[in-house]
């Protein structure tokens, strides 16, 4: 028997071969959870109807005029009823006119009131109660759609399942959310589904799947020019969670060519010029949309980007057309309203006065978006230790968001723990590398 | 049981599909009423630093948040900084217990950029009325906040020379709309606590002023060896090692205490950067004069000069030793025993070291090596510090 050793290379070549097994899975698991790159802009194809924002506030024109010719005949008849009411959410969605959500409201509760149980408009009830932040009367819509004997088809359980979801995910109830919203897919794996997924997996600190989801939806055939292009908005709002801020212009731009005219789309592109350094530009292209469309929430944007420029007065002018516009849509549906009310205040108003609405949203509706604007006014009123309190029954939920790493951050600063500070900071950078880049502050649309 | 069947819809009432009119009211609710968000806007950071008879506030204002409030132009001028100063002063005060005023100089103000986007930053000297404690004062902010109230103002202490800190900072509260007073109370100081922490405070600064220590070891490098034609050669005696050593140490000890005299007494100053970049320089002078004698016999004058500079690094680290002679003399007494107390550790550390050094047959080739470690780091921090990198 010889003591001479053997050659070695098969132990080389089998070990490389192991090397490069064990690379190849690692990129493949690596590649699998990146999912498919974005789909290039000129991919998202669409299907028909409206071309740009005029032709889409005609059709819901005429949706209303129509449907409110046909109630005029009938006005007792729920079922037109729900018909004017889902009409004149089409236009609300269209305009922003809460005048118009506030009368769907009234319409479906008519319709409710004068159905025979359990039919009625239930899952329409629902659904505008979700919009309009009522949970409660979402909830009994929704009782009273399940009560109903007849099956109901794949496409309305879907439905009814991601609305239990959307008030499980306002309840602060991440994983009754995420249940529900697999339930509606399994009855139909649609766009609307995915999208409430993507809403939900980005706010819990997954976005990486949620960008998944709205790049399937961006791919998806048989949806409108208006659909895909709000749908892009999302996907703005997934880049800039992440701090990929090229990817954020490319979309915002997509979005406002895709469909022309869109204020929010148009506002996008502002806040996008800002955070490119253009900020002349941004208010000026803020102040060409809102000559358009005089929307509290851009007349917002452009009172904070004139804050940051220290430009008092304008930025006040601003503020103050924007508070009275809040204030009458708080009056007319107040639960609706509120979160942007307290927003508002928060950002160009008074915390004390956003203080007693922020409680009273964050109760009606626990999860971590509300729940870190009460913190806010918390602070900025003095309660630090509320403040804290609050955004750890945020964290509590499942809300995994670098604004409420941020907002933690702030409040661990006031109470002087510097370390927790640092830490709240560093989990912040961890979701979003561009969390703490000053220029981050002219986020206004998509911000988290 | 009676079933009510489920009413039809028609279609060409609504969105369309029920899967279609599924997907716009959840765009409906992830656009329109898009998530709201809790916008963040700069604060304003107030830093005391507490000295016996003086306590010296650094402020930081966000200009952009300061122009918003006031409206007023947040330029250099001579003109905008004196409004941006009246403005300060009337939106703020400080008192004492009894709510009598403490009087306020502003040492300097300017628009500036500190980290971030620019700043209103303004450095003020604050002296207590006769009689009143120099421990405890009211501090009264409206400053922004009044205008602005999402605004907030972080008050902080981040100096306590004769009481100390229990971090690096302590945290006083934040100053909001709805709160615009805070009682910041230090509590008793003896002058016996004056000295121990102003002697943890210069044993700290020179602990972790890597340059200083280098720069000392550096030059203490070749001691236990003689020059000759140029070159580090035999060992010197120990005895006479000791005796250089000492003489180099008591040397830097008296350069930098004599800087650092005239600047707590007679206010000498230098600016930050050529003092540190000055410091950076000795750092690779020593390292040079490790590796090949430049300056043999008179490391002791070298140390001296070069310790003078070193001095004004640590004068500007302890810029406020408060008000009163005696306080000051007890402040400077510790601060220094701290430095040499630390020092000495290192150079007792190092002295077997450099003894067997001298003695090892590769000792020069560590040297050598040591001096040009030593020379590198010195040139990062002279490029660093001079703004080239």
């Amino acid at each position: 028997m010889s003591d001479k050793p053997g050659p070695k290379w098969p132990w080389i070549l089998l070990a490389a071969v192991f090397l490069i097994t064990a690379a190849s899975i690692a990129f493949d698991k690596y590649k699998a959870r990146q999912g498919p790159p974005d789909p290039l802009p000129s991919e998202v194809k669409p299907w028909f109807g409206p071309r740009n924002q005029l032709e889409l506030e005609q059709a819901a024109q005429v949706a209303v005029d129509g449907a409110r010719a046909r109630l005029a005949t009938s006005s007792d008849e729920w079922l037109r009823q729900e018909v004017l009411a889902r009409a004149l959410v089409r236009r609300f969605r269209a305009t922003g006119s809460h005048a118009d959500l506030a009368e769907a409201d009234g319409l479906l509760d008519k319709g409710m009131a004068g159905a025979p149980f359990p039919a009625g408009p239930s899952l329409s009830r629902a659904e505008v109660s979700v919009l309009a932040h009522r949970l409660d009367a979402a909830d009994k819509g929704l009782e009273r759609f399940f009560a109903q004997v007849g099956e109901p088809d794949d496409g309305e359980s879907a439905g009814a399942w991601s609305l239990k979801g959307d008030i499980a995910f306002q309840r602060g109830d991440m994983k009754a959310a995420r249940l529900a919203f697999s339930r509606a897919e399994e009855y139909d794996n649609n766009a609307a589904v995915a999208l409430r997924q993507s809403m939900l997996a980005l706010r819990t600190g997954d976005p990486d799947l949620a960008r998944r989801r709205i790049n399937a939806v961006l791919r998806a055939p048989k949806l409108s020019r208006y659909v895909k292009s709000q749908v892009s908005l999302q996907r703005v709002t997934i880049a800039y969670a992440t701090g990929d801020w090229k990817a954020a212009g490319t979309w915002a731009r997509f979005a406002d060519g895709f469909f022309p005219g869109n204020p929010l789309a148009m506002a996008h592109v502002a806040q996008q010029k800002a955070l490119e350094g253009d900020v002349a530009g941004a208010v000026k292209q803020y102040e060409a949309v809102l000559a358009k469309a005089p929307l509290p929430e851009i007349m917002d944007a452009l009172a904070f980007t004139l804050r940051l420029q220290g430009r008092g007065a304008e930025s006040r002018a601003w503020a103050d057309k924007a508070g009275a516009l809040w204030a009458e849509r708080y009056r007319l549906m107040p639960e609706a309203a509120a979160a942007h009310l307290v927003e508002h205040e928060l950002a160009l108003g008074d915390p004390a006065k956003a203080l007693a609405v922020a409680k009273a949203d964050a109760q009606a509706r626990p999860h971590g978006a509300s729940l870190i604007l009460l913190a806010r006014a918390q602070l900025l009123t003095g309660d630090a230790k509320g403040a804290l309190a609050t955004l750890e029954r945020a964290a509590k939920t499942g809300w995994q968001t670098a604004g409420l790493y941020l907002a933690m951050a702030d409040v661990h600063t006031a109470l002087g723990d510097t370390d927790a500070a640092e830490d709240a900071r560093e989990d912040a950078l961890d979701l979003n590398p561009k969390a703490m880049d000053p220029a981050a502050r002219y986020i206004w649309f998509g911000h988290d | 049981m009676i079933s009510i069947p489920r009413p039809w819809i028609p279609q060409r009432a609504t969105s369309g599909s029920v899967t279609i009119r599924a997907l716009l009211a959840a765009l409906v609710w992830l656009c329109l009423t898009s998530p709201v968000a809790a916008h963040l806007t700069p604060n304003s950071e107030i830093r005391l630093d507490f000295a016996p008879g003086l306590v010296k506030a650094d402020i930081v204002v966000p200009q952009a948040e300061f122009g918003y409030a006031t409206g007023l132009a947040t330029d250099n001028s001579p003109d905008s900084l004196a409004k941006a100063r009246a403005r300060v002063l009337a939106g703020m005060a400080v008192l004492d217990v009894h709510g009598r005023p403490w009087r306020i100089a502003v040492d300097r103000i300017a628009f500036e950029q500190i980290a971030g986007p620019p700043d209103l930053h303004l450095e003020l000297s604050l002296s207590p009325p006769p009689g009143a404690s120099d421990r405890a004062l009211l501090w009264r902010w409206h400053v922004v906040t009044r205008e602005a109230p999402s605004h907030f103002a972080l008050l902080v202490v981040d100096g306590d020379l004769a009481g100390g800190l229990a971090g690096d900072r302590e945290l006083v509260g934040a100053l909001t709309a709805g709160r615009s007073e805070l009682l910041v109370n230090r509590g008793h100081a003896s002058l016996g606590s004056l000295l121990a922490n102003a002697f943890g405070l210069g044993a700290h600064h020179i602990a972790e002023g890597y340059d200083h220590l280098l720069f000392l070891l550096a030059l203490l490098l070749p001691a236990p060896l003689l020059a000759a034609r140029g070159r580090w050669g035999a060992p010197r005696p120990a005895r006479k090692t000791f005796a250089k050593l000492a003489w180099i140490v008591t040397a830097f000890t008296i350069g930098h205490s004599t800087t650092l005299i005239l600047a707590a007494f007679f206010g000498v100053r230098l600016p930050a950067q050529p003092v540190e970049a000055g410091i950076a320089f000795s750092v690779l002078v020593s390292a040079i004069h490790a590796a090949r004698p430049l300056f043999p016999g008179k490391e002791p004058v070298v140390a001296g000069l070069f310790g003078l500079v070193h001095g004004l690094a640590f004068a500007t680290l302890v810029s406020n030793f408060g008000l009163g002679t005696t306080t000051r003399v007890v402040a400077i007494l510790g601060f220094n025993l701290g430095i040499e107390a630390v020092q000495l550790g290192v150079v007792a550390l190092a002295l077997p070291v450099l003894l067997m050094l001298a003695r090892w047959r590769h000792g020069q080739r560590a040297r050598l090596v040591l001096a040009v470690l030593t020379g590198i780091a010195a040139l990062v921090w002279l490029t660093e510090r001079l703004g080239l990198s």
